[in-house]
């Protein structure tokens, strides 16, 4: 009964943090469009270069899908990673910790509430950049894609959410964590181009990364015309960070709560 | 300049080391400046390998890009040095009061920050590069660099690329929470607009246009052409060009921040920062 | 049970630093109870324990009859904490928005949430800013939104860490007429307030802990701790600059000094607390043999300020 009470806690938190978050950062409208327009800029660029090389039309869509998704890096690093330790800062934490809510529901609540803006923007560049470029999609295949995306949202702000238990002792320095793994995971993850570009090991290599294995998925899908089960090795192994990484952040923040309690870590400000 | 301008110049050379190393060891710091640049190079000459994999190679393509955007770093390192360092003076250090008090003028201060970023980004240019060429398979030894004309045009880019940071900076001085929005813009129009990676022919109509006033685009193709070592004629009315836009950016940018700085001043707003 | 607060030989250490030693306080249910000391003196870290962010080093803490060790999760339920050097909340979000959220940490249902806010809004007259973004407010008002937070789970002991700090007379007086309303409205409630403002100290608390250097002095009532002094006296003497402090401690009969140097106007304020009347003059004569031109004296009303002086040896 009360593993059911605090399970409708963590949900109830969740939901409110979620809430709060879609709710902020979207009162002003302006930043959506923000949002949108300046990674047009970019992605628009990298089509011109194709183009201006003669480049087959698939990788015009490549580079259309993932360049959609760079948003949710950006917002698993800054968004995520330095979330908490913004809110150390802010005193936010201590009133988390000293609340009767587990604050797995308040993670849990940043990742949705992220994840749903984020999806807003990713979709409208998306829609853009094909109404722009002339870009076609198997729109027959938009479900399975769909399934795809979700599943990589999952790991992808799983791993946000270990981020964010981990980068919470680095302190001030976090934006220079988050600046040097910023571009390079973009890099690994093929945003622009198709992973196959890279040597075989390096393939299997970036397979944890579940941006480059989202993105790998819906290329295949949407530009490839490949069904799910041609492609059901992304789907296991999307599922499969998916639940390690919320394994491995639930544990960390757990050990982070009790380390923080005997330590005085939890509560003190590093500046 | 006089002496006093040069050893000022220093001062503020040596402040903004120490601003932006503080966090760490020299060695560490040379890495973590590299490391961005770098990976977003790569990001770009991977389009063009992802090209080459289907029609074959075309080294034209892959010195493009490969200039375009590793000297494009240098842009993006300059403007943000000088604007994104103003605004953060302005909200958070909350240090440009004293700058005031200490009669430096304000345009001064930001041309010496501004400075130390842009040669600061010289040094992961340089790596980029190398390793972009050694990535592309450039015959690196093939190069016969004009230096003098690389030099010349270095300067004039660090001109141009200031003139812009302060345009951006006059901005600023009247928003808080744009400021990044501001500056990105900025940088990224310029990777649309400024043939980085492509030439900027293929822009449609209008937009083509805009690009003939912007001196990034002359600047680069000056420097692919002393980079591979071509005499200086060839060149010739693109550096002609290139200077009149220059000299005419920077007197324009200097004018433009002058009145708006004085409308910030009259107005308050260089002391208090607004936002919370 | 009567209290709502024990600790026995409480003790927490961070590396060498010992910020508490050995605490033995009980707080009784219905009791505005302070914690007075300079800075770095222990309270926040009290504070800490009880409210279960952080464990002790040594020695046993219960709040309402639950071990911090142990059973944080059921105290957790019945407190809350209000810090006044703390800005909690979300800059983006309206002040209503940010109190709804904060009640959702403590299981009310999202329609409970919005009632509970909207009556507590009402109740402390907060209608005029309840929908302004909390970076858009003055600090005034953000410390009565922050002590409405306190409120929202109807907390049984309700910590204040320095509540009026930084405040306005206006607004602080406010603020210390709520604390002293809402313990009146039910006999199960308990503050503890942490504060270095002696007037604070002396309008709310029935009882006082001062502490210092981890350790406390002394527990007791205002009256009581007055009483200490009731046999010296206390005087203020304005003189021109003098730095002879350590030799006027050595007179006989001086009980505590303090000093006030005003460099600009080169003027000395000292307070001493002496132990009959008598001293002064012995005072006095010292004064002028070391040339020291006396400006003005005057006897003085004893305050919880000379007494912790007297106890302590330094000024709050
Ligand atoms: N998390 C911590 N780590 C190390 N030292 C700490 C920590 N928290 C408090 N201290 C130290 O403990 C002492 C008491 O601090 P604190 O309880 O904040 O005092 P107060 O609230 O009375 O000003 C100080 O010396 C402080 O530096
Ligand atoms: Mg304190």
């Amino acid at each position: 009964m009360s593993k059911i009470n605090e399970l409708i806690l963590v949900l109830r938190v969740a939901y409110a943090r979620a809430y709060v978050r879609i709710k902020g950062v979207n009162r002003d409208l302006t930043h959506f469009f923000i949002d949108v327009f300046l990674p047009l800029l970019g992605i628009s660029a990298i089509i011109l270069a194709y183009k201006s090389m003669g480049a087959p039309e698939n990788l015009l869509g490549f580079a259309a899908i993932g360049g959609a998704m760079i948003a949710f890096w950006y917002n698993v690093l800054w968004s995520m990673g330095s979330q908490l330790y913004w809110d150390k800062e802010q005193g936010n934490l201590q009133l988390y910790i000293i609340s009767p809510a587990p604050l797995i529901g308040i993670l849990l609540g940043m990742a949705i509430g992220g994840a749903f803006n984020m999806s807003l923007r990713a979709i409208t560049i998306l829609i853009a950049t094909s109404l722009l470029f002339n870009i076609k999609f198997n729109l027959n295949a938009i479900l399975p894609a769909f399934l795809i995306f979700i599943l990589t949202l999952f790991a992808l702000y799983s791993l946000g959410m270990i981020f964010a238990s981990t980068f919470l002792r680095f302190g001030r320095s976090i934006s220079k964590i988050n600046e040097l793994l910023g571009e390079p995971i973009l890099f690994f993850s093929g945003v622009y181009f198709p992973l196959k570009l890279f040597p075989i090991v390096i393939q299997i290599v970036v397979s944890i990364i579940p941006l480059a294995l989202g993105i790998e998925g819906m290329r295949e899908i949407l530009i490839l015309n490949k069904t799910l089960f041609e492609i059901i090795w992304i789907l296991i192994l999307l599922i499969a960070l998916g639940i390690i990484f919320f394994v491995i952040a639930v544990k960390m923040l757990e050990y982070l709560e009790k380390l923080g309690k005997n330590q005085g870590t939890l509560t003190l400000k590093w500046d | 300049m006089g002496l006093k301008s040069i050893s000022l110049l220093r001062i503020l050379f040596w402040l903004s080391y120490q601003i932006e190393a503080n966090w760490t060891k020299f060695f560490i710091y040379l890495i973590y400046i590299t490391i961005r640049p770098t990976f977003t190079l790569m990001l770009m000459i991977f389009i063009y390998i992802a090209v080459s994999a289907v029609k074959g190679p075309s080294l034209e393509y892959g010195y493009y890009i490969l200039v375009g955007q590793a000297f494009y770093n240098l842009i993006g390192s300059g403007i943000i040095g000088i604007a994104y360092t103003f605004w953060d003076d302005k909200e958070h250090y909350k240090m440009l009061k004293y700058i005031y008090i200490t009669n430096v003028k304000l345009s001064f201060y930001l041309f010496g920050r501004g400075f130390y970023h842009f040669v600061e980004g010289l040094y992961p240019l340089v790596i980029a590069f190398v390793l972009g060429a050694y990535i592309i398979q450039y015959p690196l030894f093939e190069l016969k660099p004009n230096f003098p004309l690389l030099l010349l045009n270095i300067i004039l880019g660090f001109i141009w690329i200031t003139a812009l940071g302060l345009l951006v900076a006059s901005f600023l001085l009247f928003t808080t929470n744009y400021g990044w929005i501001v500056i990105d813009s900025v940088v990224s129009s310029l990777l649309l607009f400024g043939g980085v990676l492509y030439s900027t022919e293929i822009l449609p109509y209008p937009l083509n246009l805009v690009a003939n006033y912007l001196p990034i685009k002359y600047w680069l193709d000056v420097n692919r052409n002393a980079i591979k070592g071509i005499d200086i004629t060839s060149v010739f009315n693109d550096l002609i060009f290139l200077i009149i836009l220059s000299a005419a950016y920077l007197i324009i940018a200097l004018i433009i921040f002058r009145i708006c700085e004085n409308i910030a001043k009259r107005k308050g707003l260089l002391d208090i920062p607004i936002s919370f | 049970m009567l209290e709502s607060i024990i600790t026995i030989n409480l003790s927490r250490y961070f590396g060498d630093v010992k910020a508490l030693e050995d605490i033995n306080i009980k707080v009784n249910k219905g009791e505005i109870f302070g914690l007075l000391g300079p800075n770095g003196s222990g309270k926040t870290t009290l504070i800490r324990i009880l409210t279960t962010a952080l464990l002790p080093t040594k020695g046993e803490a219960y709040v309402l009859g639950y071990d911090v060790k142990k059973d944080y999760l059921k105290i957790r339920k019945y407190i809350n904490i209000v810090s006044g050097d703390e800005k909690a909340g979300y800059g983006v979000l309206t002040v209503r928005e940010n109190l709804w959220f904060f009640s959702q940490l403590y299981g009310y249902n999202r329609s409970e949430g919005w009632r509970i806010v909207n009556e507590l809004i009402e109740k402390f007259g907060m209608q005029e800013y309840a929908d302004r973004k909390i970076n858009r407010i003055s600090h005034g008002m953000f410390q009565k939104y922050n002590f409405v937070r306190g409120l929202l789970n109807n907390p049984l002991v309700l910590f204040l860490d320095e509540p009026t700090l930084g405040l306005d007379v206006n607004i602080s007086r406010e603020i210390r007429n709520y604390i002293k309303e809402w313990i009146k409205e039910d006999r199960e409630r308990t503050v503890i307030l942490t504060t270095h403002y002696m007037v604070e100290a002396q309008e709310l608390c029935d009882r006082i802990a001062i502490i210092y250097k981890g350790k406390i002095i002394t527990v007791d009532t205002v009256e009581n701790l007055l009483r200490i002094l009731s046999k010296e006296s206390v005087y203020e003497i304005k003189t021109n600059l003098i730095n002879q402090v350590e030799k006027i401690k050595s007179i006989q009969g001086v009980k505590a000094i303090d000093v006030e140097n005003d460099a600009s106007r080169m003027i000395s304020k000292i307070r001493v607390v002496v132990s009959e009347d008598s001293v002064i003059s012995d005072l006095l004569s010292f004064l002028k043999n070391e040339g020291i031109k006396v400006i003005s004296l005057s006897k003085e009303e004893v305050t919880l300020e000379d007494v912790f002086l007297y106890l302590v040896g330094r000024k709050l």
